[in-house]
């Protein structure tokens, strides 16, 4: 890549820049800063829209009350049960089990905080849900 | 507490962590000569391992391959310690920082602040340095930064420890000792010498150039055995594993170049030279494909030619990296 053809489109590096490789006039290697690259962009819309839809969906099951609100924040954190209970340390099956409103609504703050932990959040929030996803 | 650190703003997170420890110890290289003595170049397909859902892709080697060969072969001793607990893990950190010692850390991205938003995802291979820290926060070095940055503690605890695929379990690593004056000419040829072999002459067609012909392949019958959003998927994933940031540009082919180019001088080997200017085309070939590629995405389009025409994209940079990797293996055969 010539140091003209190094990309500066605005993209998702939120006005960093990151460090291309580039040969300048006379062939040499030169380390150019990139504000970002269009196509990079792109590719990356197309895999968030995936994980954004799964929270979105979870946010629409938790609303209407089919699972708890530990389903929505789980997809949030870009996980799935497995990776849930790698985190917090509980087992999947029990996992799954606190997915059900009715469980996750009687379950103790001992828990809870582990699950809080898990996602990075206070205990307090744990049991809320925000407007939009 | 170190006051500030010689922050080195890389392409790649490893390569570049491990160029500023160096720089700080005294041992001046570039972050390109790094990736290369590291052998940080690779490809690797892997479909029966999936990350959100979509097959494993690798432009380089394994998460810490690089330092580790690194500091093999440039006479570095370097330690690297993991913690089965967070709070142990944390205080070690702090007496190691407390000594002036810049640190190593392999961390998830997910869980930290400082990144773009869009680029957080659950990835536990990223390396960054911590130099110093003030109250609740760590100073870091993150080499993908143009700058130094601060990261809250509590943060950094959870990417240190983050869970998954290879989850870091808060591993650290510092320079003990370091020659400041290395045999860098055995470096340049080991490095040589195992990326040369990795490419070409691994017996599975996963990896290396046999990988990324095989990636032609079924690149090429996506259309056919995916619904049109998984093919569009799959693609994407292709795409970002090369351009997204930390690869240096074309899957850090267009970094290895810089590396050739640097060697061939070290060594007084032309042939390297002419390596480097071929892996260069190879990486503007792979650019092509992203861009074909993202086309497709942008359209939605799972049309069987559209995708068979990037099969021969993929083809022809399999081609001319089977060509480059030759080319330095003959140089590699003839004596000094």
């Amino acid at each position: 890549m010539k140091l003209d053809n190094v990309p500066q489109d605005d993209s998702i590096l939120e006005g960093h820049r990151r460090a291309c490789y580039a040969q300048d006039a006379d062939g040499r290697y030169v380390v150019a800063p990139s504000r970002g690259w269009s196509v990079e962009a792109i590719a990356n819309r197309q895999a968030l829209a995936d994980v954004q839809a799964r929270i979105a969906a979870a946010l629409e099951s938790v609303r209407a009350g089919r699972v708890s609100p530990l389903a929505y924040h789980m997809a949030r954190c870009h996980m799935d049960t497995r990776l849930l209970a790698a985190y917090s340390g509980i087992f999947s099956l029990r996992i799954r089990r606190h997915m059900r409103p009715e469980v996750f609504a009687r379950l103790p703050d001992r828990l809870l905080q582990r699950y809080a932990d898990a996602l990075g959040m206070a205990l307090a929030t744990l049991k809320t849900l925000p407007d939009s996803p | 507490m170190l006051d500030n650190f010689d922050h080195v703003h890389s392409a790649h997170c490893e390569s570049g962590a491990f160029c500023a420890l160096l720089r700080h110890h005294g041992l001046k290289l570039s972050e390109a000569m790094v990736f290369g003595i590291g052998s940080g170049l690779f490809f690797l397909y892997m479909p029966f391992i999936k990350v959100y859902g979509l097959p494993l892709i690798s432009y380089r080697d394994m998460p810490n391959a690089i330092i580790v060969r690194g500091a093999r072969r440039l006479g570095v001793r370097l330690r690297k310690q993991r913690f089965r607990d967070a709070d142990h893990g944390m205080r070690t950190l702090d007496t190691m920082l407390e000594s002036n010692q810049p640190v190593g850390m392999q961390t998830g991205v997910f869980w930290l602040p400082y990144f773009p938003r869009d680029l957080r995802f659950q990835f536990n291979g990223h390396h960054v340095i911590a130099y110093a820290r003030e109250a609740d926060h760590y100073l870091l070095s993150d080499s993908v930064f143009e700058h130094v940055v601060r990261c809250p503690a509590d943060d950094l605890r959870r990417a240190r420890f983050s869970k998954g695929p290879l989850a870091p379990k808060g591993m650290l690593y510092h320079i003990e000792s370091i020659t400041l004056e290395p045999d860098l000419k055995s470096a340049a040829l080991a490095g040589l010498r195992t990326t040369v072999s990795r490419m070409l002459k691994i017996p599975l067609p996963l990896m290396g150039v046999a990988g990324i012909r095989r990636l032609a392949k079924v690149v090429g019958a996506w259309p056919t055995h995916l619904t049109r959003h998984a093919a569009n998927n799959h693609l994407a994933n292709v795409i970002r594993m090369q351009e997204e940031i930390g690869t240096g540009g074309a899957g850090f082919r267009f970094m290895y170049a810089a590396f050739l180019a640097e060697a061939a001088d070290l060594l007084g080997k032309p042939a390297l030279r002419e390596a480097s200017d071929m892996l260069s085309e190879a990486g503007d070939r792979w650019r092509d494909f992203a861009v074909e590629g993202v086309q497709l995405i942008r359209r939605g389009e799972s049309a069987p030619a559209a995708y068979d025409s990037l099969a021969q994209m993929l083809l022809e940079c399999a081609r001319r990296e089977e060509l480059v990797f030759r080319t330095i293996g003959a140089v590699l055969q003839d004596p000094p």
